[in-house]
């Protein structure tokens, strides 16, 4: 049977440190936001969100939120609307890839995507003088005008699969492919491995009674869910949960 | 100075006034064309779109010009396969709109894409699921015929006609035009279809989601009539511009009295269809993906009115203008309405693309908001001002309107 | 046969139609699409053999254990030593990047400043060296080391032993409440007061296994009392605001509930402070109700081990008397004797030195003003942040020249008027000592990775110029590894996770090659005991304490604003930062940067300001351009303002922003500008 790769991040547990983003960045080859970059211009695979109840001072709660690419499963929005085929699913392992050799930098996938988990080439990759010495051999560099996202670390699987074959296996045995944020992450919130596995923790997780995934209504099946106790935080699944929770919490 | 190649019989400014004319325009191209190159050079980081505004200024224009554009397409196909004949007298400004229209939007798309290196790869590896490839086969499809229909206008200048060839290529040609025109509005459905379609199938983003009918969005169809609404609008408002600043009257009253009740049909189609859409989004498609309708209009800037000011305003009074005979046959109303008419889409493609980019998804997202460099801008300048220099060289030395001889003798 | 032009155009046809069959057109679009997909100037990525080296990091002192992926020798990556349980922080999965930062100093340098921008003129080691004053019976000498405990350490305590006059300046934090460590893995409940608990105050590790435990409902409960919602705050079981300003206050009141004024040590004027400190009286002083604080108290001792943790950011934001005071609470709440906090002990020093030898350290805000010609600043940075003006008043008014050993032209070394930079993080050995809230020392030494740039000096060589003793970098490292060896204490924690007795290692050589290898020497500290020396009160400190308790009791500050820095405290003391640090500043907004000032809605209209603006702010005599952001989640009356180096430096080297300088609950003023 095919792997479906997904996905698990205990909310609950997230701290905000932004190690998943950084490690993403150094493992991704993302280089660094040149002079003028915003949050706005800036590529970041995997990026924390924080968010919150609503409230005012001092009824205020928050929560960190990585969001990085869902991995849709389902209508996937970015693979239907390239118009050159450079986004696809693998349907070995459930992944969404990007193709960033044969994008054109059209940015349709970007205006497709719920999440905001595209990001754009603005500027041609830059690191200071010398730096570019420390980058991952796995993964290219992607030039300017071009999309990019997160693959759930496919050099990693890549190196997995060699590994596995040398072995003369024909299946990852899963402790080599972890992404480089499960592997960063310090509080272990972010649970990764194959749904189809019902054995697999992240197959349990994603069943469990916290779970919750986002904006699940659009339909198109995200592979990445998350956990929480709070329902407040839970309610930030869509905006119809969002307003029945705020209404609720009003009586 | 030039006088060889002014079409016989027709007063035309002098060559002084003309260049004072034209040289502003060239100016504005010449910096747009600069700021082209900046973007080209330089890369995307010269415009304000970021990763949220993945579409900006270009995209909101390009789709405003081609809906602008359609008259080219409709007109013909109603004057060669329809035989509306009282359209003659707008036929070849027609062309000349929506070669202006169609080619300057393929100009500023070039720029606006991350890599127009690869442009071509659409057609080498096409998507055919994807909205976007038809458009790009459409367009570059139709462009090719608008070139060809180009043709015949650019033949009637004088000092063409004098080459006997030319001359029995020119009536080869006008044997083509139905054909032409019938592939031409065949292509154009399928492209403003396709324009509208780009946003009616983002299952991520119900603000623009649409229910599909077969295997198209219900903007697909929507698209093309609010186009085939506004081509004839656009025609009667650039006719009424070029006349009155070439104090001149070029067109009979007819011709644009049968534009206007085209448009008008067309509109109040278009709005019956879009009224019933918007219920049905409103109270389905829209909640049932976990987005209440009403959080879309609680945004700083975006209230409801703008719903109403494109389905009232810059919907309803026009067709009502535009259908009613008393107030079509007024000039004034006339140009009003039709004014009217292009603002409703205008207001129409700038929802689509920029509103529903503002709008967050994810309940932690916030409302952004975009204003565009000045690159963009300027970029969007240069076709405007290539639009302005091309309708005037062909204006001056090509018999664009039939009847003008005809009416200046009058 | 004459050519006709019919014949030429036939031939130009048929030729464009048959070239479609030619694979010409076809090479020329392959062509096309590759060259679009590799610019020559996107750079290329290393190729070479991958290795997987063993190390520890070293640009804290805390020192986590590293595993380096390495290509060709170069490392690619940083990642927690697998089996170490340890994970690391944003800074060390890309301490590798330090090597390369844009400020890098390439050689022995001076510094000139004209205006705002800072410039340097390369000069020879020799002449940098010749520029060094002799330092004699006039000219004193202050060494300020902000990272102690290390190999060169020793060497510039004993240096400076031999030179009577001159000062081995480290943190005053250092120097008093560092020597005092949390047992945070046996606590029950923690109060952290302003304190960055849950956001790089210890170790990644040490925060995570807080997380695990609250997340696995082991009873472990965390208080947050913090003027701003903090990252702290966000993450604690409770937050309670108080007013800026006022955690000396929290303290005294709940040294009151404590009944600390009847332990028999403490000084009558003490005494008389916690007495009369009742909950009532300051309650509202704190901005909480007295029902709040008894509960706050009720909490810390329903459910013991209880510690309370202040400030120790590292960025000065919490004085010395509101130190003491968190030290007499939790010795109060019983934490000295159940030994939830231990006094750390100190690193054995080299081998070949001793103890009575060396220097004692002196708190850098004791060295007197105009004292001292030459300053060197060590070129590691350690826990705790330092300011320029702390180290300029020192200097004599006459000639005087400040040399920093700085690998990077931040912080610090941008005021200095020498650079002899010594070798960044990975270059050459480097050492860790240990994170300043553990109760345990550590002693740990990084393997070099990156081929070390020639122009970088080690600090061995700078110091022996001027004693006349040279010695090796690596030989320091081992003499230090020996006398740790030959203490015969503490264990050794391979990055396995595995431990060692130190007794059972055979001998220095075996130590270092251990130590070499990524493992980490450890001594648990004893029992904190009544006797920590330096977080004593004394008179002048207990008065300046009522001072302060009765100004806040007059509510001095309520008509200003009051500023509230919240840190990340890992930044607060190191400025250098992988430039992929933009990922968590400007390309996310995860972390605020310093120069944005947040603010309560209530509070942005009272000075007319909005959200996004720019605007001044304005404290004492410091002021500084902000950009306004206005967070519903903040109490009215307060600027919460992100305190630390700012990574928008990466690019230059001007010094932080003016948040860092200000002491918390300063008032403030923010207008329009």
């Amino acid at each position: 049977m095919p792997a479906r790769y997904g996905m698990v991040i205990d909310l609950d547990r997230c701290t905000g440190c932004g190690n998943c983003t950084v490690a993403c960045a150094v493992e991704n080859n993302i280089p660094p936001g040149p002079p003028g970059v915003t949050d706005r211009t800036g590529i970041t695979w995997m990026r924390v969100y924080e968010a919150d109840n609503g409230e005012g001072f001092p009824e205020t709660q928050s929560a960190f939120v990585p969001v990085m690419c869902m991995q849709c499963e389902e209508h996937t929005p970015c693979v239907s609307v390239c118009p050159q085929n450079a986004v696809e699913v693998d349907p070995e392992t459930g992944i969404v890839g990007q193709i960033p050799e044969r994008c054109l930098g059209c940015r349709y996938c970007m205006a497709a995507c719920p999440y905001h988990a595209r990001y754009f080439n603005w500027w041609d990759p830059k690191w200071p003088e010398g730096m570019e010495k420390t980058l991952n051999p796995d993964v290219s560099p992607r030039m300017r005008g071009v999309a990019e996202k997160c693959n759930f670390c496919h050099g990693r699987l890549h190196t997995a699969r060699e590994k596995a074959a040398a072995a003369g296996n024909a299946a990852i045995d899963p402790a080599d492919y972890v992404p480089a944020c499960v592997e960063s992450c310090p509080t272990q919130a972010i649970v990764f491995g194959d749904l189809n596995d019902p054995a697999s923790e992240v197959a349990k997780l994603s069943r469990d009674e916290r779970a919750f995934r986002f904006l699940s209504r659009l339909g198109t099946e995200p592979k990445v869910s998350y956990l929480s106790s709070r329902a407040w935080v839970r309610s930030l699944a869509d905006r119809v949960l969002a307003r029945d929770q705020k209404e609720e919490a009003r009586g | 100075m030039d006088s060889q190649w002014i079409p016989r019989g027709l007063q035309r400014t002098s060559f002084p006034r003309f260049l004072a004319w034209i040289l502003p325009w060239a100016g504005l191209l010449a910096w747009g064309l600069f700021g082209a190159a900046l973007c080209l050079i330089e890369g995307l980081n010269q415009t304000n779109m970021d990763n949220r505004f993945a579409f900006g200024l270009w995209i909101y224009l390009d789709l405003t010009i081609i809906a602008f554009g359609a008259g080219a397409f409709f007109t013909g196909f109603l004057l060669y396969l329809l035989r509306r004949e009282a359209l003659r007298p707008v036929i070849n400004s027609a062309v000349v709109l929506g070669l202006i229209c169609y080619s300057g939007a393929i100009i500023v798309l070039m720029v606006d894409v991350g890599q127009p290196l690869r442009a071509w790869f659409t057609f080498w590896h096409p998507n055919t699921h994807s909205m976007l490839t038809e458009v790009t086969f459409c367009l570059t499809c139709y462009l090719t015929v608008l070139l060809i229909e180009y043709v015949p206008v650019l033949l009637k200048n004088r000092q063409f006609r004098r080459i006997p060839k030319m001359l029995v290529f020119e009536f080869e040609l006008h044997k083509l035009m139905p054909i032409l025109a019938g592939v031409g509005a065949f292509l154009s459905f399928f492209h403003q279809g396709s324009l509208g379609g780009l946003y009616g199938v983002m299952q991520g983003r119900p603000f623009a989601f649409r229910e599909a009918i077969g295997i198209w969005p219900t903007t697909f169809f929507l698209f093309i009539l609010s186009a085939m609404a506004a081509g004839p609008s656009f025609l009667i408002v650039t006719t009424r511009l070029v006349e009155s600043l070439t104090k001149k009257r070029l067109v009979d009253d007819r011709a644009l009295r049968t534009l206007g009740r085209i448009s008008g049909f067309m509109l109040a189609g278009y709005l019956a269809l879009k009224a019933i859409d918007t219920l049905v989004w409103i109270n389905a498609t829209s909640p049932g993906a976990g987005f209440p309708a009403y959080e879309y209009y609680e945004r700083a800037s975006f209230g409801t009115w703008i719903l109403f000011l494109e389905i009232g305003v810059f919907g309803v009074l026009p067709a009502l203008l535009l259908l009613s005979r008393h107030t079509r046959e007024h000039r004034g109303w006339l140009l009003t309405a039709a004014g009217l008419v292009l603002s409703g889409i205008a207001l129409n493609r700038f929802v689509l693309t920029i509103q529903t980019l503002a709008l967050p998804t994810l309940t932690f997202d916030p409302f952004l908001s975009y204003v565009p460099s000045w690159q963009e801008v300027a970029t969007f300048t240069a076709v405007v001002a290539y639009g302005v220099l091309l309708y005037s060289l062909s204006y001056r030395y090509l018999p664009l309107f039939p009847q003008e001889r005809e009416l200046a003798q009058s | 046969m004459p050519l006709t032009r019919r014949d030429i155009l036939r031939f130009a046809g048929a030729a464009t139609a048959g070239i479609v069959f030619s694979p010409l057109p076809w090479k020329m679009l392959d062509d096309v699409a590759i060259w679009t997909q590799t610019g020559p100037w996107i750079p290329k990525v290393p190729r070479g053999p991958i290795s997987h080296v063993p190390s520890i990091c070293s640009v804290c002192p805390a020192g986590c254990p590293v595993t380096a992926r390495c290509v060709a020798g170069v490392p690619s990556s940083l990642r927690a030593a697998s089996g170490s349980g340890q994970p690391l922080c944003p800074i060390g999965l890309t301490g590798h990047h330090l090597a390369y930062h844009p400020l890098r100093v390439a050689g022995p340098c001076l510094v000139e400043h004209r205006g705002e921008k800072v410039l340097t003129t390369s000069l020879s080691l020799d002449e940098a060296l010749r520029r060094l004053p002799s330092v004699d019976g006039d000219r004193s000498v202050m060494i300020v080391d902000q990272r102690p405990g290390r190999a060169i350490s020793d060497r510039y305590r004993a240096f400076v032993r031999q030179h009577p006059g001159s000062f081995y300046a480290v943190p005053d934090d250092d120097a008093s409440m560092r020597t005092v460590g949390y047992d945070l893995e046996r606590a029950h409940t923690i109060l952290a007061v302003s304190t960055p608990l849950l956001d790089g105050w210890t170790t990644p590790a040490r925060t995570a296994r807080l997380i695990e435990r609250r997340s696995k409902n082991d009873g472990l409960r965390i208080l947050a009392a913090d003027a701003a919602r903090s990252r702290t705050a966000t993450l604690a079981d409770r937050w309670m605001p108080i007013r800026p300003g006022s955690e000396a206050a929290l303290l005294v009141a709940l040294l009151h509930l404590a009944h600390a004024h009847r332990q028999p040590d403490m000084t009558p004027s003490m005494r008389a402070i916690i007495e009369r400190t009742t909950p009532e009286r300051v309650a509202a002083a704190i901005g909480v109700t007295p029902v709040q604080l008894r509960h706050v108290y009720e909490k810390l001792t329903e459910r013991g081990p209880s510690l309370v943790v202040v400030g120790g950011d590292g960025s000065n934001s919490v004085d010395a008397e509101t130190d003491r005071l968190a030290f007499q609470l939790n010795r109060a709440l019983g934490a000295a004797s159940n030994g939830a906090i231990r006094q750390r002990p100190a690193i054995p020093v080299s081998e070949g030195l001793r103890e009575r030898d060396l220097a004692v350290a002196t708190p850098l805000s004791s060295v007197p003003d105009a004292s001292v010609a030459l300053v060197i600043i060590d070129g590691d940075e350690g826990t705790c942040h330092l300011s320029w003006e702390s180290i300029v008043r020192t200097l004599h008014p006459g000639a005087s020249i400040v040399v920093s050993l700085s690998p990077v032209l931040t912080a610090l070394a941008s005021h200095a008027d020498l650079i002899i930079p010594s070798p960044a993080p990975f270059e050459s050995f480097g050492e860790a000592t240990g994170d300043g809230t553990d109760i345990a020392c550590r002693y740990g030494v990084s393997r070099p990775l990156h081929p070390r740039r020639p122009g970088s000096v080690d600090p061995e060589l700078v110091l022996g110029h001027l004693s006349g003793q040279v010695i090796e970098h690596e030989a320091a490292l081992r003499d230090k590894v020996a006398g740790i060896w030959a203490s015969r204490r503490g264990q050794i924690r391979t990055p396995d996770g595995s431990t060692t007795n130190l007794t059972s290692v055979e001998g220095a050589g075996s130590l270092w090659t251990a130590l070499s290898e990524g493992a980490v020497w450890t001594l648990e500290g004893a029992p904190a005991s009544a006797s920590v020396r330096a977080l004593e009160s004394d008179a002048s400190a207990t008065d300046r304490l009522a001072a302060r308790l009765s100004e806040l009791a007059a509510g001095g500050a309520t008509s200003t604003i009051a500023v509230v820095p919240t840190t990340w405290a890992p930044v607060t003391s190191c400025s250098r930062l992988s430039p992929l640090m933009t990922k968590l500043y400007q390309e996310s907004g995860l972390r605020p940067t310093s120069e944005v000032a947040a603010v309560a809605p209530a509070t942005a209209h009272a000075c007319g300001v909005e959200d996004g603006a720019v605007a001044e702010l304005r404290a004492g005599e410091q002021s500084s351009k902000v950009k306004v952001r206005v967070s519903d989640s903040l109490a009215p009356g307060m600027v919460q303002l992100s305190a630390g180096p700012d990574p928008v430096g990466f690019r230059s080297p001007e010094p932080p922003a003016v948040a860092n300088a200000l002491p918390r609950g300063r008032a403030a003023e923010l207008r329009k500008s």
